[in-house]
């Protein structure tokens, strides 16, 4: 087990290494200069020279990776060239508003995918079964800034119930997480569905069936239970990587999270919020791969790693 | 290229000119609402002000810097206008020069040496007095290396002993002295005759050094704000910035009461415009105004297509220029046929219908509003859309190769221009291939000299001619990147190297008007279309007028609801 | 789905019979699937079709498209969809859109599919080292906050119909190289395979004659998975303005255009916006039928 979580260890360094050089050599295919954005029109060359200079823009690109992961290795994410703001400052800043953001659309996936996945295995094959399974394949085809602005326009202009947009507390949470709910909950309905198919074909739920158990205590008690490991499965990367997906809804609901932040940064080639912004998102997809493998070996007893 | 666009992009930076500081003096020189309102009636306030009351605001940019010396788009340059006071600014929506900071000045004969008189008693919101020391101080920023700021070529090399200072020859400004207290003197190597609007922009404006010594720069521009203006910096967190009273502000109203009159401004940034609209359709944002370099295009019809919004709509011009510019040293544009056919090809009042005409088409470099403007532009110079005309001269041109590619950056407007000069050229013969992106890339393009056809636009930084003709087509304005077009005649340099440093405003516009004329008839550009102001106003808020040097007025703005 | 039900036909031969009986009962077991593949069928007939489809090129813009103040004008006869924010028509730009979010939807998925199968392949068949390199890499490729780097990369390349769908596609490919090494893994024991090895067949030969085939079935449902998330991937693109670029059509920019339109001019936003779902619709159900028709447990019903 330990030799697992240290092989698993060194796997992610290898990734995140990989992550960032290919960061930085994307960075720098980017046509524009930072240093002349940033000094405006009238400043002199010297002025422009001066600016590159003190951000190491004119020392070669491979010095300036090695002097970034050096101080990467301190803790230091460096400063931004547009914002003039440490890294670390600017994206803890929107951290928790991304965080909050995608628990919120997690915690909805998971609220209206888990009880239609419930629901669709138990009418399998019935009509209702058919009708709710079109309607999630026509919710997982939403754009969801699409339906983002139409439910916005509804429900929060025509109808004043929640806010427009922008990350002001719980009511302003609502709207943005029912919507990526409603597109990504099918994944999670689909997967439960077919994993309830496979348990109730098991031995132990036809020997509980035999015993005389109720339909109700089979599922509650034995089939979800054993059902629901691929969705804890599934749900832990898709944590990992809402945390960097949620940048549409974070651009439909004006909610000023790390996708915006690393957007903007991208449109200024400000390099210091680019790489930070990629690499915490990366470490943070990485981090969950890794717990979810973790956490499988202690939830399903037949996999065994050594 | 306009400077002001520099860091926000056409999109963001579209409206506004030159920074300045918009805390008019309103005792001395009596805002009266007639003289300063612009535009709509609903604004225009008739009654006292009321003091109190706050409001928000949005902005679909970022807040990049707090620093004076530092700023230089329209979202910082507006809460940077309400915390800091340069020397000069502008009276109410004109272009004529008033006291700030400054109460008075002089400027000696041979134009070359500035004296000011600084108001005594003013306080800095930690109670540090403002004293000449206090713009020398800032001064010295601005041409520092180490602090990078836009504002240093506009003092270096005019500014006696900026060049020296700015390479670290010179521990001082030798041209720049505190004498005494009150009293400021600048020396210029020459005359320079629109200097004084140089230093109403806000890069040159009142600072408490010891303050900053002790936050440092860094925190300065990211983190805090000391300064003389109208509202302190209360919350700054890159998404909201929280702005309340200063309630010691120099300036009064005409009623002798002090300004301003809101207690509190939140202003947050929301990116999405669709949004951005609703909450002022909603009632709950006071403004869409420089914040957003006026009412954005995509919800502009919006707008129009609602009475009661349609209602709220205040517009006034701007002095900007967007046009079409040739690069003259690529083919095919490096022949004056081809240049002059493309000057007839284009529909210019199609694209301004494909703005919902709210600009007015453009004939000249200089747009109307500024000194120096043609009102009556020769015939053979002032080119009419007529796609035969510019068949003909292509053929006499004998040019045979009319692959063109056109750049532009990748916004809404710009590229819906794209697609109309696209079909208009194709139609009397080009190629015509778009290509376009981001900001920066864009710029980095066209700067270096590399783009055919390129849209583009020119905002003033402040209002006068040679901030549009010499810096846009002096052939020493091409290492800059600023003469994109890379036009050069030898025969309009000296016009504008003459008329950069006369003091007699007649013979300047004389100069200019000829250089007009020759720049027309060599056709490096095809002026498109003039910038306009187009705001929304609740009609709630009064006394908003708009100054098209100076940002959004919001020392000088009450809430009313009940007067409507 | 409404089928007639031809098996009454008296003329039919009882071949004839059994095959249209055939058909008609497989369409009563996958009605999804049917339904799934008339919609792409549909879509491939629109793109490739488009010129006769559409009433007007796509890039025309109409004098009368706009009204006097510059505002798209609404449907009538002359412009069944109404028209754009430049006077195009809205009904030939959904038609031709069907080309762009087609081909973009379809060749990032090849690439993708290529370059996920080939290294899926290899991972999976030869282990050890190489395995660990390609599926460290994999990790890299699927740990990366996919639409920022598709943004850095689109930035890069400018955007355009061609970079976008090599983007997306060059950025996808990690799923699907996992799913080809688990099924590897899965077929590589089976005797077949072994016996291959043991006539001394060349690896590659194993890998892409005997391995292969097998493993299609699973590798085609995710194709068609893939193929409906990146036409809505593109639209989310052209939403923060890196996608496809205008005059080309693409239901993606056309429908973050009808945002900005959506209260005067919602004509802009639905009809892009419809198309794209049941495109993506069709997709997702062919997918769907396929993995049915794949499932073992479905053949015994």
């Amino acid at each position: 087990m330990l030799s697992f979580i240290i092989r698993r260890l060194g796997a992610t360094v290898i990734v995140l290494f990989g992550i960032s050089v290919l960061t930085f050599i994307l960075i720098y295919a980017i046509p524009s200069d930072p240093a002349r954005i940033i000094a405006g029109q009238h400043a002199s060359l010297a002025t422009i020279k001066e600016i590159r200079h003190n951000l190491g823009l004119d020392k070669p690109v491979p010095i300036q990776y090695i002097d970034y992961m050096g101080r990467l290795f301190h803790g230091n994410l460096g400063t931004s060239f547009i914002y003039n703001e440490p890294v670390t400052q600017l994206i803890m800043s929107r951290l928790g508003a991304t965080v909050e953001l995608a628990l919120g659309c997690w915690i909805a996936e998971l609220l209206i995918g888990i009880p239609l996945g419930i629901f669709t295995a138990r009418r399998a094959r019935k009509p209702s079964d058919y009708v709710v399974s079109a309607l999630a394949l026509i919710a997982m085809s939403l754009p969801v800034f699409w339906l983002g602005l139409i439910l916005m326009y509804y429900f929060g202009f025509i109808h004043p119930w929640f806010p427009l947009g922008g990350n002001s507390g719980f009511t302003s949470l609502i709207l943005p997480s029912l919507t990526y709910g409603v597109t990504g909950a099918a994944v999670y309905m689909r997967l439960l569905k077919s994993s309830m198919l496979e348990v109730m074909n098991q031995d132990y739920i036809r020997t509980a069936r035999a015993k005389g158990a109720g339909e109700n205590r089979i599922i509650w008690r034995h089939a979800l239970r054993n059902a629901l490991i691929p969705v804890i499965t599934y749900g832990s990367i898709d944590i990992g990587t809402l945390l960097s997906g949620v940048i549409l809804i974070e651009a439909t609901f004006n909610w000023n999270g790390l996708g915006m932040l690393a957007y903007q940064a991208i449109q200024q080639s400000d390099i210091p919020v680019i790489m930070g912004t990629v690499l915490l998102t990366a470490v943070l997809v990485v981090l969950f791969n890794l717990l979810t493998d973790i956490v499988y070996v202690f939830v399903d007893p037949r996999i065994r790693y050594d | 290229m306009a400077r002001k666009l520099w860091k926000t992009g056409t999109a963001v930076g579209a409206s506004i000119a030159a920074l300045g500081l918009l805390a008019v003096g309103i005792t001395t020189h009596a805002s009266t609402p007639k003289a300063t309102v612009a535009g709509n009636a609903d604004a225009v306030s008739s009654g006292k002000p009321t003091p109190g009351g706050s409001i928000t605001l949005d902005t679909d940019g970022d807040f990049k810097d707090l620093d004076p010396a530092l700023a230089y788009d329209t979202i910082s340059g507006e809460i940077v206008d309400q915390m800091y006071n340069p020397l000069v600014t502008y009276k109410g929506t004109t272009s004529q020069l008033t006291g700030d900071l400054a109460s008075s000045w002089k400027v000696s004969k041979d134009g070359k040496t500035y004296t000011f008189q600084i108001r005594p008693g003013v306080k800095f919101w930690n109670g540090d007095p403002v004293t000449a020391q206090s713009f020398v101080d800032e001064f010295q920023r601005v041409l520092s290396p180490s602090v990078g700021s836009p504002g240093e070529g506009f003092l270096d090399p005019i500014v006696v002993g900026s060049t020296a200072y700015n390479k670290g020859k010179a521990k001082t400004v030798s041209g720049i002295k505190a004498i005494g207290k009150y009293t400021l003197q600048i020396k210029l190597t020459k005359p320079e005759p629109f200097f004084l609007q140089v230093l109403a922009m806000p890069f040159f404006s009142a600072v408490d050094q010891a303050f900053i010594d002790k936050v440092g720069n860094k925190a300065f521009d990211s983190q805090t704000a000391m300064g003389t203006g109208p509202f302190e910096l209360s919350k700054y967190t890159g998404t909201q910035v929280v702005l309340k009273k200063n309630p010691d502000y120099f300036m009064k109203d005409k009623y002798g009461n002090r300004l301003p009159y809101l207690d509190q401004i939140t202003i947050n940034v929301n990116k999405n415009d669709q949004v951005d609209a609703l909450h002022f359709e909603d009632g709950q944002t006071a403004l869409i105004a420089d914040l957003f370099a006026g009412i954005p295009s995509s919800v502009y019809p919006t707008f129009l297509n609602s009475p009661t919004l349609k209602k709220d709509i205040i517009k006034a011009p701007s002095n900007a220029t967007y046009y079409l510019g040739l690069n003259n040293k690529l083919a095919p544009f490096n022949n004056v046929k081809v240049r002059q056919a493309v000057e007839y090809a284009i529909n210019k009042q199609r694209i301004v219908q494909l703005l919902n005409n709210r600009f007015m088409v453009a004939d000249q470099p200089l747009p109307p509003g500024i000194d120096g403007y043609m009102k009556n532009l020769p015939a053979s110079v002032d080119y009419k859309y007529n796609p035969a005309k510019a068949k003909a001269l292509l053929k006499q041109s004998g040019v045979k190769d009319l692959n063109v590619t056109l750049y532009s950056e990748n916004t809404a407007d710009a590229e819906k221009i794209d697609d109309q000069i696209q079909s208009d050229m194709n139609a009397v013969g080009f190629h015509v291939k778009i290509d376009s992106m981001d900001w920066n890339s864009f710029l980095t393009l066209t700067e270096k000299g590399k783009a055919q056809a390129f849209q583009l636009a020119w905002i003033q930084d402040f209002p006068d001619a040679s901030d549009f003709l010499n810096t846009l087509f002096n052939s020493n304005e091409i290492a800059s990147g600023n003469n994109a077009s890379m036009y050069d005649n030898k025969q309009v340099d000296s016009w504008l190297n003459e008329a950069e440093t006369d003091t007699n405003q007649a013979q300047r516009i004389q100069l200019y008007d000829k250089a007009t004329v020759q720049i027309m008839k060599d056709a490096p550009w095809v002026p498109l279309y003039y910038g306009e102001f187009v705001y929304a106003v609740q009609p709630w808020v009064h006394g908003f007028y708009i100054n098209p040097t100076l940002m959004d007025p919001l020392q000088a703005i009450w809430i009313d609801k009940s007067h409507q | 789905m409404s089928i007639s039900t031809p098996a009454t036909n008296q003329t039919v031969t009882a071949q004839e019979r059994s095959f249209v009986f055939k058909v008609f009962k497989s369409i009563r077991q996958f009605p999804m699937l049917y339904l799934g593949a008339l919609i792409v069928l549909a879509l491939i007939v629109c793109a490739v079709f488009a010129p006769e489809i559409a009433h007007y090129p796509y890039q025309k813009q109409f004098m009368d498209g706009l009204t006097q103040d510059g505002q798209p004008h609404p449907p009538n006869a002359q412009f069944i969809w109404g028209a754009d924010e430049v006077g195009r028509d809205v009904y030939s730009r959904v038609i031709y859109g069907s080309r762009v979010s087609l081909t973009v939807g379809v060749f990032s998925t090849a690439i993708s599919l290529l370059i996920g199968t080939v290294l899926g392949l290899i991972s999976g068949y030869f282990g050890g080292f190489i395995d660990m390199v390609i599926m460290r890499l994999t990790d890299t490729v699927l740990a990366f906050p996919f639409l920022i780097f598709c943004m850095a990369l689109v930035a890069i390349l400018s955007p355009s119909e061609k970079n976008v769908l090599f983007a997306i596609g060059v950025l996808g490919w990690g799923t699907m190289a996992r799913v080809v090494r688990g099924q590897v893994l899965a077929v590589k024991e089976f005797e077949y395979v072994q016996a291959a090895r043991a006539i001394g067949a060349s690896s590659w030969r194993i890998m892409f004659v005997a391995l292969l085939p097998n493993i299609f079935g699973p590798v085609m449902v995710l194709a068609a998975l893939n193929v409906g998330s990146n036409i809505i991937l593109e639209s989310g693109l052209s939403y923060l303005g890196i996608g496809v670029q205008q005059p080309v059509p693409s239901w993606g920019n056309m429908i973050a255009e009808g945002l900005q339109t959506y209260q005067f001019a919602p004509w802009m936003l639905w009809a892009p916006g419809i198309a794209l779902v049941i495109a993506v619709l069709g997709f997702n159900l062919l997918a769907d039928g396929l993995r049915d028709i794949l499932d073992p447990r479905n053949v015994t019903r």
